[in-house]
């Protein structure tokens, strides 16, 4: 199956480009992922210092451990949903969310000061 | 989206990661599995190191005696300890002035930055003390080992992000894979080995995959969850505010003051590694490191071994370096304890010889996974697409990553038997040998296309063959001799050397065969 390319040009094979959008929306799920876990990991550091009286390191340790998890399961998730496509807005939206509220509500529930790093 | 249609998108999330990644992955499981056994191929390629282990413990003051002068001044001072596996002792600095020294390139130690280019590593004869010679050569510790973690790029470098993205990779593609392979158990005991082509490479993935599964995802997951701090920056970011230091001392029980630029003196090191063994209340000092010698803020850090468990937690107890008085010592916090664990599951210090023999088949049975993926691909997409200019750099870049690797590996063995004898250069020089076998190999590839496969595995059938004979040869040690004095390490690497020969031949000739019964077949096919 070919479409028609610009005028003037021979037909692209769809295959092709069915691949080329594949293999577009897999790097963007991975960076979406990857933020997303690594926001989200941030916090709940944060959230097991403060709220559960964590010893830092402790805290930083599980919460990069399940951040691994968490990063390669929103890959397959966005793989496995009924609209990859979707799901891989639905993930950078998370990302840029989780973000936002930590650079705009730098002190979220009065529990955790999620601001930018100092 | 329907079930099937689910399972085809995640198909292609399996197969894309797979091609995408699978050179480097077979890379990093290649160096990996052969790093199981870094210190006994260290002894095969260092005949200097293979000493008899001696009864009577070293001394780490007299050692420490022998290098002050030249240690004084240098960051740092570490004496690795000689054990079961590592018959010799090894000393790390860097020598103010003393450029004949520096032995061979290293890095950085946890985290103390050294002078690269002046860093010397110091192998001891622990039966007498004295300075045995520069091996010449960075061995499995220096080369497979730093390639597996970092691909030889250094610590902290885009290497590791590169080896980290594999791992990502690789855990998605397990995931992936077990759904894609719902009928894991039908699939673990169907292995049509009477079929050819497509369908007998994909029996070998999945038989592969599922036999060695649970190894596969707890090597992977705990590759990542070695260097947590790294992958994932944010948690350190929002508690430590980016210092991994601190993060060090207070999750690993660490100890760190700042040098006072005066000089002091230094306690009996012996003393303190008695105490140190009496507050863990059993298992042996493994590592002395002095942090600024001969500095009056000097401190001593005496080092746990961890061949006794897996938890690669190394205890570690902190002096202060003139009165040697205790100055730490704290049990590590559950959950940094259970991240040692998981490290310990990877780094295989432990000594049980089951266990490592089974890290290491599983770790072939990982790359063999990797290669059976990419060899299908190719099989199914001939059948379906015919021959083509992109199928053909595939066909090279798998058979360069995969036959190539192996090739180069037995090129970097035979150059450490057969380059002449020298320091820092030799080690560097057997580097290049490696890296130029390797474009050699990939350059075959490009050139032979399919016929590479045969000639390659025919290629490290006498590659290996050479390295057995050159070792006998050349210091005397054949498989005899050193099985007969019950020198596992030197004895071990020949019998496996010899076995991956037979294997490689073996694949040659079947190989040969499959060619031109193929050739007879579409010779046929015209004919009609």
């Amino acid at each position: 199956m070919t479409a028609a390319g610009p005028a003037g040009t021979a037909p692209r094979p769809a295959g092709r480009r069915i691949t080329a959008g594949r293999v577009a929306l897999l790097l963007s799920t991975i960076a979406g992922s990857y933020w997303v876990a690594n926001v989200v990991t941030g916090w709940l550091a944060r959230l097991l210092v403060a709220a559960a009286g964590w010893q830092n390191g402790e805290a930083t340790i599980l919460s990069c451990l399940i951040g691994i998890i968490v990063c390669a399961a929103l890959v397959v998730w966005v793989f496995a949903h009924r609209s990859p496509i979707r799901a891989c807005l639905a993930l950078l939206a998370w990302g840029a969310i989780a973000t936002g509220v930590g650079w705009v509500v730098p002190d979220s529930f009065g529990l955790v000061a999620m601001g930018p790093p100092a | 989206m329907s079930g099937g249609s689910r399972r085809e998108a995640l198909t292609w999330l399996h197969r894309w990661l797979g091609l995408a990644l699978g050179a480097l992955l077979f890379a990093i499981f290649w160096m990996g599995t052969l790093a199981v056994f870094d210190r006994e191929i260290d002894r095969w390629m260092m005949p200097s190191t293979r000493l008899a282990p001696t009864g009577a413990p070293l001394s780490a003051d007299t050692v420490w005696q022998r290098f002050r002068a030249e240690a004084t001044g240098s960051p740092l001072w570490v004496l690795t300890l000689p054990s079961e596996r590592e018959p010799v002792a090894r000393v790390q600095f860097a020598p103010v002035d003393s450029a004949a020294r520096a032995i061979r390139i290293y890095g950085s130690h946890k985290g103390i930055p050294l002078p690269r280019e002046r860093l010397a590593i110091l192998l001891i004869d622990p039966a007498n003390g004295a300075v045995l010679p520069d091996p010449g050569t960075r061995g499995a510790t220096g080369f497979f080992f730093p390639f597996h973690w970092h691909l030889m790029l250094g610590e902290g470098s885009v290497g590791q992000w590169i080896v980290g993205l594999a791992g990502l990779a690789m855990l998605i593609s397990i995931l992936s894979g077990l759904i894609v392979h719902r009928d894991l158990f039908t699939q673990f005991f169907t292995l049509r080995a009477a079929k050819r082509g497509g369908r007998l490479t994909l029996d070998l993935h999945n038989a592969a995959g599922v036999l060695a599964l649970p190894f596969h995802v707890a090597i992977t997951f705990s590759g990542l969850a070695i260097f947590y701090f790294l992958y994932l920056p944010a948690p350190l970011e929002h508690t430590h505010q980016g210092g991994e230091r601190q993060l060090f001392v207070e999750s690993r029980s660490g100890y760190s003051r700042p040098k006072a630029g005066r000089p002091g003196e230094m306690a009996s090191l012996d003393a303190m590694i008695a105490r140190a063994e009496t507050l863990w209340g059993g298992g042996r000092a493994a590592r002395v490191s002095i942090t600024y010698p001969g500095d009056v803020a000097a401190y001593v850090q005496v080092t746990r071994t961890v061949e006794d468990r897996v938890v690669n937690d190394p205890r570690p107890v902190y002096f202060d370096a003139a009165s040697g008085t205790l100055l730490k010592f704290a049990p590590i916090r559950p959950v940094a304890s259970a991240q040692r664990y998981i490290a310990g599951l990877h780094f295989t210090g432990f000594n049980h010889w089951l266990l490592r023999w089974l890290y290491f088949i599983f770790g072939l049975l990982g790359c063999a996974v990797i290669a059976t993926g990419g060899l299908f691909w190719l099989q199914r997409q001939r059948k379906t697409g015919g021959p083509s200019r992109a199928l053909a750099a595939a066909e090279a870049a798998i058979v360069a990553s995969t036959t190539g690797l192996i090739g180069a590996t037995v090129a970097y063995l035979l150059a450490n038997r057969l380059l002449p004898p020298g320091g820092s250069e030799r080690a560097e020089a057997e580097v290049v040998v490696f890296g130029l076998a390797w474009v050699a190999f990939a350059a075959h590839a490009v050139l032979r296309g399919r016929a590479a496969w045969r000639e390659q595995c025919a290629m490290i059938a006498a590659g290996g063959l050479a390295a057995v004979a050159c070792n006998a040869w050349l210091t005397g040690d054949n498989l005899v001799r050193t099985l007969g004095r019950g020198d596992w390490a030197v004895g071990g690497t020949d019998l496996v050397l010899l076995i991956g020969a037979a294997l490689a031949g073996w694949s040659a000739l079947r190989l040969g065969r499959a060619a031109p019964a193929r050739a007879n077949l579409v010779t046929r096919a015209s004919a009609r």
